[in-house]
């Protein structure tokens, strides 16, 4: 943590009544730098959103941009003043204003040819400088997108919050979008906050990547360490699928079916063992394991094994695997994890 | 189906026929151009008083009630709508004897203090002011729907793009809503065009005086429909724009999540302003003319055998009214998703002013009572003939809730239901009034209330020895009674109560997502 | 609501009227076939002391009485429209001007009837008889008795003449009142002065023209105008009156008669005509007939503050003390034949 943060998000909860929405979650927010707030639905992150962006005061905690306390029990700067830009599922454009209107919305109290030239610009880096007199309603959902895009980096805030970007696109055109928004969003290099449910598309944006689940920021870092050292079943099972084996704990050390694993820093006693079905492998001298399912899925196959007790998941590749056979499987052992029970 | 909805707005477009017909016959009467502009004038003025009046008091009314928290507000949402249950001509009656310069209130000012009240309300301004408070309600029942069906992200999105929360209401919300702003207007105008009672009773001359005056002095029929043929242009213009209101109305996203609007709580001062101001309108629109209308017939003893059968017919024909046109409506409504210019059509009865309409009555209802047996004495058919007027007359605020009622049922159930093996009638039957039966029971209220104040149809074609309690009121005034006249017009507020307390609170709980 | 139920409420709604009106029908239905006697009456006068009068004709009679009442100008319509098939027997109004429009469209027949021409001065009667007028009020003058002396109101000139610049207080042109009162004059000074009068009267209004007669009484009573034009009954009313801001006001305002041409204040009737096509005709004239009865005079004037129209027939007490007024003799008939030349000259006048 060397750069200095842009937004810093320490403690913060907020409650409806008897329900935390979210509690004790914090976060940091880096120019030029994509988070991505990944989190099954209900799970906060839409509120921690809003609450950065100052639409709802928080109960505890505190959200601070630089120096400057912008959240914090009792008091909320509005968020016409915290120079956030939000950009929403349903793009929320205002239908009654033209597209170089919406994109120009925020820009009062410009002159009249800056302002306009500055919503050419904008529109420009979205490719759609031909379609600035055009109603909302008449665009594509991916050039709406765009221009609730457009309309919020035009004011070149110093942190953008993205809620669900992709949601309300087509599946074929969710990749194509994705390049676009990328693109445009480290060339702003704004501070971005991307809130997202879906694992691929985090993983796949995310220069920084914080899980929440129940109200609480459960893990947080590195996309590539998350997955494959998920800090708890919950946060694995947010980035993928995961095998959860039974482990016990002595001395540092975990047995598991699969094997002993170092388990540093856990207290003996019952633990688990987390490991991705991609790093269970057929083959060699391994542990036998007897198929149950197969599922076939292109290059390989989702196969289903009975190991001892347990259950595990594991890719085979090709469809060569058929229930009832027999197979030995070798489990890469350094990419497994322990964690509490 | 489509012979049906023909069938209907054929129905409907008859006394609009009649109209044009005698336009085309007979004589034309020698009135002045003068005059003629001078009604035309008036007519224009009244209804941009009445528009501006609605428009501001509606919408500050729909925006406090929706956006904020104050002492009172839970009863004021649904209240401020009760002043549609008054007949504008009641109102009329209760501030023009109110404020008369010879009237109590002013007499006793002359008495006490040596002055008078320096306005008068049978005047130009005094007929916009009545109009405009018997009319309001239309305007915040749209506002207070269109600021209730808001997009909540849009308000968001405006504040987190630099736009404080008042910029954000005037540059976003109230242009968002205007569709309904227009709507409401639109539908104020309508009424006061259409209005018979409280304009002539006060005085102000319009265009309707210039149909009467054609009609009965100079005894021209032809001059007369002319005359109204201005009023009909007036008319359709106005539904066109109401109608163009509620397309545009569909904005908005359907993907967005329904989030509770951001209401802000009102303190101190702000929160008795905002109280102080929905009581204002409560009491201008109601309270004040209800209750003088009481205190003037205190003395009065009224004539309750006369009185309790005038409202049983008052609410036999409103029943009666609100199922026939709600039928019509349906009808057409099913049929106009093919044909969407009769449905247009059907609708300009609503916005023709009474002198006018009655003009266009007389053609099919001459031609019923020249088949019947025993002519306009026959009473079934009498009966028949004001339902006809009713449903001609009332169609466009019928069609509007059915329409929107249907329109919730989407295409593919509908093919749904044919590819499960019902025949178009039987889709209908089972599939779009089941689910538009709601919205059509909304329409039936909004006519029953409408029937029950209703006035020129029925003066000129009920059966003999047949009063409603309008008619009774009506009568009363004309004979400057006002005093006997208020029995009639309280007993018409209070059958129109409950059904608009039913309807305004209904509307007020229907949000998106809450149901 | 499940569709059954809104359809079910449907049935009971369609259902209701039919029923409500049951008794009213088998009425209608009796006439010709039990012999009941009946008269169907399309009355463009709504005084609830009529519905006596009516209660006491099927008492004397056993005909009874239908009623459609309405302003007459949607009755003539009506009956226009109803044409050949009208169930109209007797059309009753209360201006003279609105009888005769009814007998210009051709909606009423001339009758002889002995009772009539006898009872009724051949004043307040159509000569042909196609209407016969049977209550009397006269279109006079209230005046503020402690600002105006009686003599300066005695001449219907004088309401126009200077003397009263900005005093004058009238109701609107399309006041059919005022339509039959300048129509008289027509008949009497003819186009020229009337216009002047007219003319006169415009530039004396205290304020535009708005309200009724009574209310023009209640401005004179307030100060706003010394003089007002009004109907008869209107003031008498007030004057019966025990209300006290009434008793108040007639102490202060007083009726004045104006002469026409020296001949006495412009009379205008309220009466009735059998209908062109009266399926009833025989009981439509015994219902004149009985209209014109000391009875129904005496009942009436009492009930209306009109003054009686029968010869030999004298007003009740409260009515009588203002009897005693010239009558002008110009024959009701004419008003309506001027009305449309009347409503010219007040319209370029500026009476609105």
């Amino acid at each position: 943590m060397t750069e200095t943060s842009t937004i810093t998000v320490r403690g913060v909860a907020r409650r409806y009544g008897a329900t935390a929405a979210v509690q004790d979650a914090g976060l940091d927010l880096r120019a030029g730098r994509i988070t991505c707030l990944l989190g099954p639905s209900g799970s906060g992150k839409s509120t921690l959103l809003r609450l950065i962006a100052g639409l709802e005061p928080v109960d505890a905690g505190e959200i601070r941009a630089g120096d400057q306390v912008l959240s914090a029990p009792g008091r909320t700067v509005p968020p016409e003043a915290r120079d956030v830009g939000l950009v929403f599922q349903d793009y929320a454009l205002f239908p009654h204003l033209s597209v170089g209107d919406n994109v120009g919305f925020g820009l009062r109290g410009l002159p009249a040819a800056e302002r306009k030239a500055r919503v050419l610009k904008a529109l420009t880096d979205v490719r759609l400088n031909d379609r600035a007199k055009s109603w909302p309603h008449s665009l594509s959902g991916g050039e709406q997108q765009r221009v609730a895009l457009a309309r919020t980096l035009v004011r070149e805030p110093h942190t953008v919050l993205l809620d669900e970007p992709f949601s309300g696109l087509d599946a074929h055109l969710k990749s194509e979008v994705r390049e676009g928004l990328l693109e445009t969003l480290k060339a702003a290099g704004a501070a971005v906050l991307l809130v997202t449910h879906d694992a691929g598309e985090a993983l796949m944006m995310a220069d920084d990547l914080v899980l929440m689940d129940g109200g609480r920021v459960i893990q947080s870092g590195d996309p590539q360490e998350c997955w494959a050292r998920p800090a708890s079943t919950a946060a694995a099972r947010l980035l993928g699928e995961v095998n959860r084996l039974p482990a016990h704990v002595a001395g540092g050390v975990a047995r598991t079916p699969l094997g002993q694993v170092p388990a540093p820093g856990l207290p003996d006693g019952p633990a688990a063992l987390l490991i991705r079905p991609q790093y269970l492998r057929p083959g060699g001298e391994g542990l036998e394991t007897t198929i149950e399912t197969t599922r076939f899925g292109g290059h390989f196959s989702e196969v289903g094994a009975r190991l001892g007790d347990d259950r595990v998941h594991l890719h085979v590749p090709g469809a060569s695997a058929r229930p009832g056979d027999v197979v030995r499987i070798r489990a890469d052992l350094s990419k497994a994890t322990v964690v509490p029970d | 189906m489509r012979l049906i909805g023909v069938l209907a707005a054929l129905v409907a477009v008859l006394p609009l026929i009649g109209v044009v017909a005698a336009a085309l016959s007979g004589a034309t009467a020698d009135i002045a151009a003068t005059d003629l502009t001078r009604y035309a004038l008036t007519s224009v003025a009244l209804a941009g008083i009445v528009a501006a009046v609605t428009g501001v008091l509606g919408s500050i009314a729909a925006w406090l009630v929706v956006m904020h928290r104050f002492p009172g507000r839970g009863a004021f949402e649904w209240a401020l709508a009760l002043p549609f249950a008054m007949p504008a001509f009641a109102v009329a009656y209760a501030y023009a004897d109110l404020f008369d310069v010879a009237g109590e209130l002013n007499s006793w000012l002359r008495a006490a203090a040596g002055v008078a009240l320096p306005f008068q309300m049978r005047s130009l301004w005094g007929a916009g002011f009545i109009l405009g408070f018997a009319f309001f309600p239309y305007v915040y029942l749209a506002m207070r729907a269109a600021f209730t069906n808001l997009p909540v992200h849009a308000l968001e999105a405006a504040r987190s793009l630099g736009a404080s929360p008042r910029r954000a209401f005037l540059s976003v919300a109230l242009p968002m809503a205007r569709p309904a702003l227009a709507a409401g207007v639109a539908l104020a105008v309508m009424e006061t065009l259409a209005d018979y009672g409280a304009v002539q009773f006060l005085s102000v001359q319009t265009l309707t005086t210039g149909v009467v005056r054609a009609w009965f002095v100079y005894g021209s029929l032809a001059s007369a429909a002319q005359f109204a043929l201005p009023l009909l242009g007036a008319a359709a213009l106005l539904l066109w724009i109401e109608r163009a209101g509620r397309r545009r109305r569909a904005y908005g996203s359907p993907g967005a999540k329904w989030r509770p609007l951001p209401v802000t709580a009102l303190t101190g001062s702000k929160a008795w302003l905002a109280f102080a101001y929905c009581l204002l309108l409560l009491t201008l629109g109601l309270l004040l003319p209800a209750g003088w209308l009481a205190w003037s017939s205190i003395d009065v003893q009224p004539d309750w055998p006369r009185l309790i059968s005038a409202a049983r017919n008052t609410v036999t024909l409103g029943v009666g009214g609100a199922v026939v046109t709600v039928a019509l409506a349906t009808a057409l409504a099913l049929a106009a998703r093919s044909l969407p210019l009769t449905a247009r059509v059907a609708s300009i009865g609503y916005a023709t002013p009474g002198a006018v309409m009655a003009i266009g009555l007389l053609l099919p209802a001459a031609w019923i009572w020249s088949v019947v047996p025993g002519g306009s004495a026959n009473v079934v058919a009498g009966l028949a003939l004001l339902l006809y007027a009713y449903a001609a007359r009332l169609m466009a605020a019928a069609l509007e809730p059915v329409d929107a009622g249907l329109s919730r049922v989407t295409p593919s159930m509908i093919h749904a239901a044919r590819g499960l093996g019902a025949s178009e009638g039987a889709a209908a039957w089972r599939v779009q009034l089941p689910i538009a039966a709601p919205a059509l029971f909304t329409a039936a209220i909004v006519v029953l209330v409408d029937v029950l104040k209703e006035l020129p149809a029925t003066l000129i074609l009920r059966p003999f020895n047949f009063d409603t309690l309008a008619v009774i009121a009506d009568n009363y005034a004309r004979d400057e009674r006002l005093a006997n006249a208020g029995w009639p017009s309280l007993i018409l507020v209070a059958l129109a109560l409950p059904p608009v307390i039913w309807l305004s609170r209904k509307a007020a709980h229907a949000r998106p997502g809450s149901e | 609501m499940t569709l059954r139920r809104t359809l079910m409420a449907c049935m009971a709604a369609l259902a209701l009227p039919l029923a409500a009106c049951g008794d009213q029908s088998d009425a209608a239905k009796k006439d010709g076939a039990s012999g009941e006697r009946v008269l169907n009456l399309y009355t463009a006068r709504h005084y609830d002391g009529d519905l006596q009068v009516y209660a006491a004709f099927e008492k004397a009679t056993g005909i009874r009485v239908n009623r459609i009442e309405g302003n007459p100008d949607q009755l003539i319509a009506r009956m226009q429209a109803e044409g050949a098939a009208s169930p109209a027997d007797v059309f009753i109004t209360a201006d003279a001007g609105a009888l005769w429009r009814a007998q210009d469209a051709g909606l009423l027949q001339p009758i002889t009837s002995e009772v009539l021409t006898s009872a009724i001065p051949a004043a307040l009667r159509e000569p042909e008889g196609h209407f016969f007028g049977t209550s009397r009020r006269a279109r006079v003058v209230a005046y503020d008795s402690t600002k105006v002396r009686p003599e300066e109101v005695d001449t219907y000139e004088e309401l126009a003449s200077p003397r009263f610049r900005g005093k004058l207080c009238v109701r609107s042109s399309d006041s059919v009142y005022n339509l039959s009162l300048v129509g008289a004059l027509l008949e009497a000074w003819g186009p020229e002065k009337t216009k002047a009068w007219v003319e006169g009267v415009v530039a004396n209004m205290a304020r535009p023209p708005e309200g009724g007669d009574r209310d023009q009484i209640r401005a004179v009573g307030a100060g706003v105008c010394e003089v007002a034009i009004t109907n008869s009954y209107y003031f008498i009313r007030m004057d019966r009156s025990t209300d006290p801001a009434d008793v108040a006001l007639t102490d202060k305002v007083k009726l004045g008669f104006p002469s026409l041409n020296g001949q006495g204040a412009h009379v205008n009737v309220s009466g009735g005509g059998v209908a062109r096509n009266a399926p009833h005709r025989a009981e439509a004239i015994a219902f004149l007939e009985f209209l014109a009865s000391p009875e129904a005079q005496v009942l009436n004037s009492e009930q209306n503050n009109e003054f009686p129209a029968a010869v030999g027939v004298q007003a009740p007490a409260g009515v009588r003390e203002f009897e005693s007024f010239t009558a002008n003799p110009m024959n009701v008939s004419v008003y309506g034949r001027r009305q449309a030349e009347a409503q010219s000259i007040m319209s370029a006048a500026g009476w609105r």
